[in-house]
């Protein structure tokens, strides 16, 4: 009997302790407002509160990371401004799901939400109040008025969007930040780095001189002459033909891709549009949906031809991964790719055979050429969820993001420590990785900083990244900024539709459209009995059953907000 | 949805001595066992609270989720709460999806349940232990292997220019192609390699029936003058027919939810149009999308589990119409 008494006990005990850990009550913490520092101190500008604070951060973490707390970036702010940080990391395959759950638990909501922010779930929650407007002059938290964050607690920020971040661009960041009620619910994402605004195209070089040295009345262009689409198909058929790796075998691949996105980016572009999806007219009158185009036809036409005349790798539709490329291009198979760059398709030891061209026109387009090319600005850097008093430590915290201190840590670092000057006139920077690091460089900077495989940066500035004394790096910026002039954003970042509805809507016509153009493309281009023309019509009554016009339609009516809001 | 299931079978076979021990527990000492109870109360709970407790949460198939609201304040959506089964079996490629997945799923029930009893029934004949446990474990080891690594392994041995299997075909003269990118192949090479993995170890079921069946069987058999062929037939065969027949009626109970990591991971651009099925569908619209659509994605994967329930159910009531043998 008391053997008995004692197991129920013990099953008491068990139980009372499993809800105490389901249901644990967490300890509320009194908001001092006298803590937070307006301006630092006098040794230590950078300082923002008295006394240590800790505040709840929502990040992504990328694969190559380690935790956030162990991040040097992170723990060099912590020593700079006294705030402790908890990080709640979301790994991105769980990132959206956790996220989610986050946002239902009211009671436990963090203090900011870094990164990956999206204009479709701030148009969405902000009806209900969830966000705190950085640009709110009647802001109250922690009950005390701290009215507008950015013109009283961001200097850096609001100096940087004044000025447009110094950016020679049409688009106009605080359109971006700003939603149609006025508001801005998140800081912005920040990137000029060239290398990081458009896909790059390479083509080998080294070939090219081969073969005028072996054909000489084939007389082929450089490859900073290639100019139309259909000068690059006669130098990607003499590549089939004329043994350019001079190995005395007919292995040469003219031309392959990852997807076939990524080579529609160029091809395409070379009829007028760079994107597979809503684009606005070259004129700025109208949105098209560019898939069923004429140009689009035309494009279909070409890469057809291509494939089936074996210019383009035969293999591009079951392509998915890098290293599948990477296999062809060690073994120095590869005429033409697209590529972040050259060096992880072809390895260190051919990379310098290849070079970027384009923009390509063509017969059919003779306009401007284009180049597809990623928003300078997006509202996607910070959000803070309504309902915590730390809204002035948080709003000075990323404003460190934005000064010339934060850009520099996000990309690499503490000068001194992780990178120092070349000279005094602050031309030129060198990136120290430790003599005993095993991996590679890329390896090492992902123990500073999460900007590593996820991209996730406030401000990835040029005026610091493109200062890196590094060869290949160096050679990356010259060839990629060839194309700046060239960029053409798909539809203007600052539109944004006119409510949540909108956006799952325009989301899930997306995703069934996408699906079908995608094996559409791959239906055109790999049948050898049937012309694209014959396909055509079939194939543009399909696309209405997938309501493409309803797609368009949305995206019109924002584009004429947009118009008129300019 | 299988969880049930399998606890259906493992304690079917338990309910008469239940039974049993009802009748003769003594009126009046109701908590006799009430240490057996304490010790059952995990399972209870645990089944409770992960699997019964969240099905509440399909509500958001018929709400307008967002996380903010939460599943219980967010609006309800449509149609009465049945706007995004509409939105679904309203899709153009709707049907599409449905075929693609009973293609897959049907042949893939048809060979998994038939040629693992030929299997069976064959390392049952082998008289030698050695050549038996080795045909045995070599079968089975590549069930073991992840179902990423046996697409990598796909891909790699169809590449066009140093896949094995298209070394093999131009050794016959055949010419060479992108097996990964065929229509026409793809259900093949689903189900092909999908047996190849999964033979051996579902033989293994089989061949642990057929050690059980009664010598004495086989004995008198020889002496009537029955052949082997006649012995497979009218003794072996039998004898593993119940639990056939059992593991037949589970995989129709999941004939909607073909195993959704190898297909998407087949996936090719080329062949989306035979490879698109429904819990592939499902990923794209939720966790693969930019702007999850959590109640879209509920409301398909409940018309999902609807309809292999009711598949379920009648593969059962046939079943034991039919042949006696049934899951209850």
């Amino acid at each position: 009997m008391k053997r008995k008494i004692l197991s129920f006990l013990i099953a008491l005990v068990l139980m009372a302790g499993a809800s105490a850990a389901l249901f644990g009550c967490g300890g509320g913490e009194t908001y001092d407002p006298d803590n937070f520092l307006p301006a630092g101190t006098a040794e230590n500008p950078w300082q923002i509160v008295k006394e240590p604070v800790t505040l709840d951060i929502f990040v992504p973490r990328g694969g190559m990371n380690p935790p956030y707390r162990e991040m040097k970036m992170f723990q060099k702010l912590s020593e700079l401004t006294n705030l402790n940080f908890n990080f709640i990391e979301a790994e991105v395959s769980t990132y959206d799901n956790l996220r989610s759950t986050t946002w239902e638990d009211k009671n436990n909501l963090p203090d900011l939400f870094l990164f990956n922010n999206t204009v479709a779930e701030q148009v969405a929650y902000s009806q209900f109040g969830a966000f705190v407007a950085f640009n709110d002059d009647e802001l109250t938290a922690g009950g005390i008025h701290v009215g507008n964050l950015i013109e009283n607690y961001m200097p850096n920020y609001r100096a940087l969007l004044d000025a447009n971040f110094n950016i020679d661009t049409e688009t106009d960041a605080k359109k971006v930040a700003m939603l149609d009620d006025g508001y801005m619910y998140s800081t912005l994402s920040v990137n000029d780095v060239p290398r990081d605004l458009t896909f790059k195209m390479f083509i080998n070089q080294q070939w090219i001189d081969n073969i005028n040295e072996d054909y000489p009345d084939r007389d082929l262009p450089d490859a900073d002459e290639i100019a139309t689409v259909e000068q690059y198909i006669e130098v990607l058929r003499a590549f089939k033909e004329c043994d350019p790796n001079r190995n005395g075998k007919n292995d040469e691949v003219p031309v392959t891709a990852k997807s076939m996105e990524y080579l529609s980016n160029f091809i395409l572009a070379a009829y007028g549009y760079v994107s597979s999806d809503v684009e606005v007219k070259n004129d700025g009158s109208g949105l098209v949906y560019t898939p069923v185009t004429e140009a689009y036809q035309k494009y279909l036409e070409t890469v057809r031809m291509m494939y089936q005349e074996g210019l383009l790798d035969n293999q591009v539709f079951s392509i998915t991964t890098d290293s599948q490329m990477a296999v062809k291009g060690y073994a120095g198979r590869l005429g033409s790719f697209c590529a972040a760059a050259a060096y992880i398709t072809v390895g260190m030891d051919l990379e310098d055979q290849y070079v970027t061209f384009g923009p390509l026109t063509s017969e059919y387009y003779t306009g401007e050429p284009l180049q597809w090319g990623f928003s300078n600005f997006t509202a996607s850097g910070a959000t803070i969820p309504t309902g915590t008093p730390y809204v002035r430590e948080v709003a000075r915290l990323l404003d460190i993001m934005y000064s010339e201190l934060g850009t520099q840590l996000i990309a690499y670092g503490m000068e001194g420590e992780d990178w120092t000057w070349d000279d005094e006139a602050h031309t030129s920077w060198t990136f120290h990785v430790p003599a005993d690091w095993a991996g590679t460089q890329e390896e090492y900077r992902a123990t500073i900083t999460p900007n590593v495989g996820t991209a996730s940066a406030l401000y990835w500035s040029y005026d610091f990244v493109g200062k890196m004394n590094d060869p290949i790096i160096t050679d990356l910026n010259r060839m990629s900024e060839r194309y700046m002039p060239y960029l053409k954003l798909p539809v203007p970042e600052e539109l944004k539709f006119a409510n949540a509805d909108e956006y799952t809507e325009v989301s899930r016509l997306r995703t069934n459209l996408d699906l079908y153009v995608r094996s559409s493309v791959s239906d055109f281009v790999r049948n050898a009995d049937q012309t694209v023309a014959e396909g055509w019509q079939s194939y543009v009554d399909g696309m209405k059953g997938y309501n493409y016009e309803r797609l368009l339609g949305i995206y019109e009516a924002a584009y004429q907000r947009y118009l008129q809001g300019r | 949805m299988s969880h049930p299931q399998k606890t259906d079978l493992i304690t079917s076979s338990l309910p008469q001595q239940a039974e049993g021990t009802v009748k003769r527990r003594p009126s009046g000492r109701r908590f006799r066992n009430l240490s057996l109870y304490l010790l059952l109360l995990p399972t209870v709970v645990y089944v409770f609270l992960l699997h019964y407790l969240p099905m509440g949460g399909l509500i958001i198939a018929f709400k307008d989720y967002n996380s903010f609201q939460g599943i219980f304040q967010s609006p309800w959506a449509g149609m009465g709460g049945f706007e995004h089964f509409y939105s679904f079996v309203t899709l153009p490629n709707f049907w599409a999806i449905v075929r693609n997945t009973l293609v897959l799923s049907v042949a893939s029930i048809a060979f998994n349940t038939v040629l693992p009893i030929i299997l069976a029934l064959m390392i049952n004949e082998i008289r030698v232990g050695w050549f038996k446990k080795t045909v045995q474990t070599i079968s089975y080891a590549p069930y073991f292997i992840s179902v990423v690594v046996v697409v990598g392994m796909l891909f790699s041995f169809s590449d066009l220019e140093r896949g094995i299997f298209n070394n093999i075909i131009a050794a016959f003269g055949g010419t060479r192609s992108n097996l990964m990118e065929s229509q026409n192949l793809f259900a093949f090479i689903y189900v092909a390699s999908g047996l190849w993995q999964g033979l051996g170890w579902w033989a293994i079921i089989y061949v642990g029936t057929l050690s059980n069946v009664d010598q004495n069987l086989h004995e008198a058999a020889v002496i009537d003058g029955a052949g082997r062929l006649r012995r497979i037939w009218c003794i072996n065969l039998p004898a593993i027919l119940p639990m056939a027949i059992i593991m037949f009626i589970l995989s129709i109970g999941n004939m909607l939810s073909v195993g959704f990591e190898k297909v998407y991971l087949m996936q090719t651009d080329s062949t989306l149009a035979v490879s698109e099925i429904i819990s592939t569908y499902v990923y794209r619209v939720s966790l693969g999308s930019r702007l999850p659509e959590y109640s879209y994605a509920a409301a398909i994967g409940l018309f999902n589990s609807v309809i292999n329930i009711i598949l379920l159910v009648t593969a059962n009531l046939i079943s034991r119409r039919v042949s006696e043998t049934s899951l209850w």
